[in-house]
């Protein structure tokens, strides 16, 4: 059975009527689609050709593998924080850019230190923007286990700043 | 003899890309400030070296100045260019650059704060001689509105005082329209600009958006660079933009940069800017409208018919060289437009489409120039504009650059994210698009009757 011109505007009529937006027929040696208000892409190029050709592999660029983006993320001094996390440790990340300080003030003796047991609102550094000091908190309760981050050096937003081995409650 | 050597981008996206490439051309280290959501982006991959500054939302990344000059003298960085958008017109940006020695790309503090308060920005163009639209200071309160408004006389637009891009603007066309227009504007304003202040213009029903492109070194040396045609908006927002502005006679079009020369004289303009005007297409006059401080989205067009690099021309100026080229000596060949490719749906009102492109195959060929920071496989974050691309073309003549714009949007495949490219391509092949002129309200028209 062939459809005739006339069918395919009955078809087209019954769709504009009810309240699907979508009619799809398919038949031995034919296919009709109609669609209501062109959702879709309603050039004949887009479409066709989006179906003709291959899906393109997001491209590879320069790092984009993601083994190397998680080295690029997460490697810092040469330290490899993903063996640090396989290890059990949390990372305290800063959570804000800026210079890290891991004393309150010159002279004074660092927050924490190796070994120190932490809970979720010990200060542990401070994070200095613009001449603006913040403490950053560990969140976490624990033992510091390694420090990520050199005395007055820079750290992005999100840097890892201390290795926590964390306790659980 | 340049002297910056390494330079901070405090921006994203194609802008981004954008100012990277100018520095891989000037021999300058780029290093990109990004957001979280923005560390895997192509102009992360292609800067030279990159500095998290925040969370994805604006407020705390792009908008953050602290994070912005903090990521700049972490970084030793010399110089800084913000873009445009997000703190590119925030005077407090290029003065603490200053203060923290490190050289903004962009015009002085001074500059910035008078043309960023629009009313003061007005009072300029005046003193400059240059006619300005009718309109009022700024408004305390809806009373007053009112008896502004029916002095001005109905339709009246409704702007924000600290406002630019095309946001906290509203029209009400009689009185009956006036509170909500009031209300709404002065709350997109104090969402956008921290600061809801109103001032009112008349309305011009037929005119047409046409701003000049102008650049000025420390020498005192300023250039203009010719006028583009911004008219095609949909709610204040440019969705196409050309150079040179069709069917202006050579007098007006002599005038108008004239008038933009001496507006950006008068306040010993430095380094990139526009000046916008409104061309009223019935009595031809055209009125002083806004000054725009920083490199423009559409600032490709005005390349391709000058072969002026403008963003390289930024830098060269902040570096403190003087301008690649003098007014004689600047020439206009053929006709270049651009189409903004937004992610956005045109069926749902234009609501933005972020998602994953599963496919992004933009066109290329010889005079089309597409600028962007996408790909296949990128996913469009939520928490930006809407932005993928800008497809720039160049003919001999404006028809023959509308036939390679349609051909080109014909040959942009898009996959994953819903797209304004067939929108813009039924404008191409438009007969009164074509014929060329069209006001400001022609594109909604054209939305409303589609």
């Amino acid at each position: 059975m062939d459809l005739t011109e006339k069918d395919i505007y009955k078809i087209i009529e019954l769709v504009r009527q009810a309240d699907f937006g979508e009619f799809h027929l398919e038949m031995r040696e034919m296919k009709l689609v109609v669609i209501k208000g062109e959702r879709r892409d309603d050039d004949n190029l887009g479409d066709a050709a989006f179906q003709r050709r291959k899906l393109a592999e997001p491209e590879q660029l320069k790092n984009s593998d993601a083994g190397q983006e998680t080295e690029t993320i997460n490697s810092q001094n040469g330290i490899d924080l993903k063996t640090l996390e396989d290890d059990g440790l949390f990372i305290i990340r800063s959570p804000i850019i800026g210079a890290f300080y891991r004393c309150p003030g010159p002279g004074e003796p660092p927050f924490v230190e190796i070994g120190d047991s932490i809970d979720v609102d010990s200060t542990v550094c401070l994070i200095e923007t613009m001449k603006v000091f913040n403490s950053v908190k560990a969140k976490v309760t624990g033992y510091i286990e390694r420090v990520l981050v050199d005395d007055g050096e820079f750290v992005e937003f999100g840097a890892p700043l201390f290795g926590v081995m964390p306790l659980e409650e | 003899m340049q002297s910056i050597s390494r330079l901070l981008i405090a921006n994203r996206g194609e802008i981004a890309l954008r100012i990277i490439r100018a520095c891989k051309e000037l021999g300058i280290v780029s290093v990109l400030a990004t957001s979280e959501s923005d560390r895997e982006s192509l102009p992360a991959k292609e800067a030279d070296d990159t500095v998290c500054i925040g969370p994805s939302r604006s407020g705390e990344s792009y908008l953050n100045t602290d994070a912005v000059l903090c990521a700049a003298v972490g970084k030793r960085a010399e110089a800084l260019h913000p873009g445009y958008g997000f703190l590119a017109e925030r005077a407090e940006l290029s003065e603490r650059c200053k203060e923290a020695g490190i050289i903004f790309v962009g015009p002085s503090p001074g500059n910035i704060a008078s043309m960023g308060d629009k009313l003061a920005a007005r009072k300029i163009a005046e003193k400059s001689g240059v006619r300005i639209i009718p309109g009022s200071e700024s408004i305390r309160d809806f009373a007053e509105a009112i008896s502004v408004a029916e002095e001005i006389g109905f339709p009246v637009l409704l702007k924000a005082a600290a406002g630019g891009g095309g946001k906290g603007i509203r029209t009400a066309g009689c009185l009956e329209e006036l509170r909500t227009a009031f209300e709404s504007a002065a709350g997109e304003a104090h969402e956008s600009f921290g600061d809801g202040t109103l001032y009112i213009e008349r309305h011009i029903a037929n005119a047409r958006h046409i701003e000049v492109q102008i650049v000025a070194d420390s020498f005192g040396n300023i250039v203009h660079l010719g006028e583009r045609d911004c008219s095609l908006q949909r709610r204040y927002q440019k969705m196409i933009e050309e150079a040179p502005a069709p069917q202006l006679t050579r007098t007006l079009r002599e005038d108008i940069c004239d008038a933009a020369l001496a507006i950006a004289k008068s306040i010993s303009y430095r380094n990139a800017g526009t000046i916008e005007f409104i061309l009223d297409q019935d009595t031809e006059e055209f009125y002083f409208l806004e000054m725009n401080t920083r490199i423009q989205v559409e600032h490709p067009v005005t390349e391709m018919i000058t072969g002026i690099d403008l963003v390289k021309e930024q830098i060269s100026i902040a570096d403190g060289q003087p301008l690649s080229i003098a007014q004689e000596d600047v020439s206009w060949s053929g006709h270049a437009i651009e189409c903004r490719i937004n992610a956005e749906s045109v069926y749902l009102d234009f609501t933005p489409c972020p998602g994953l492109l599963t496919h992004w195959e933009a066109p290329v060929g010889a005079d089309v120039r597409v600028d962007s920071h996408c790909y296949s496989g990128y996913f469009v974050p939520p928490f930006y504009d809407s932005l993928l691309a800008k497809v720039i073309v160049r003919g001999n003549t404006r028809v023959e650059a509308i036939d390679m714009m349609k051909s080109a949007l014909d040959r942009f495949v898009i996959g994953g994210v819903d797209s304004t490219i067939p929108f813009l391509r039924s404008v191409m092949t438009d007969t009164e698009f074509r014929v060329g002129g069209n006001n400001t309200k022609w594109l909604e028209e054209k939305l409303a009757g589609a």
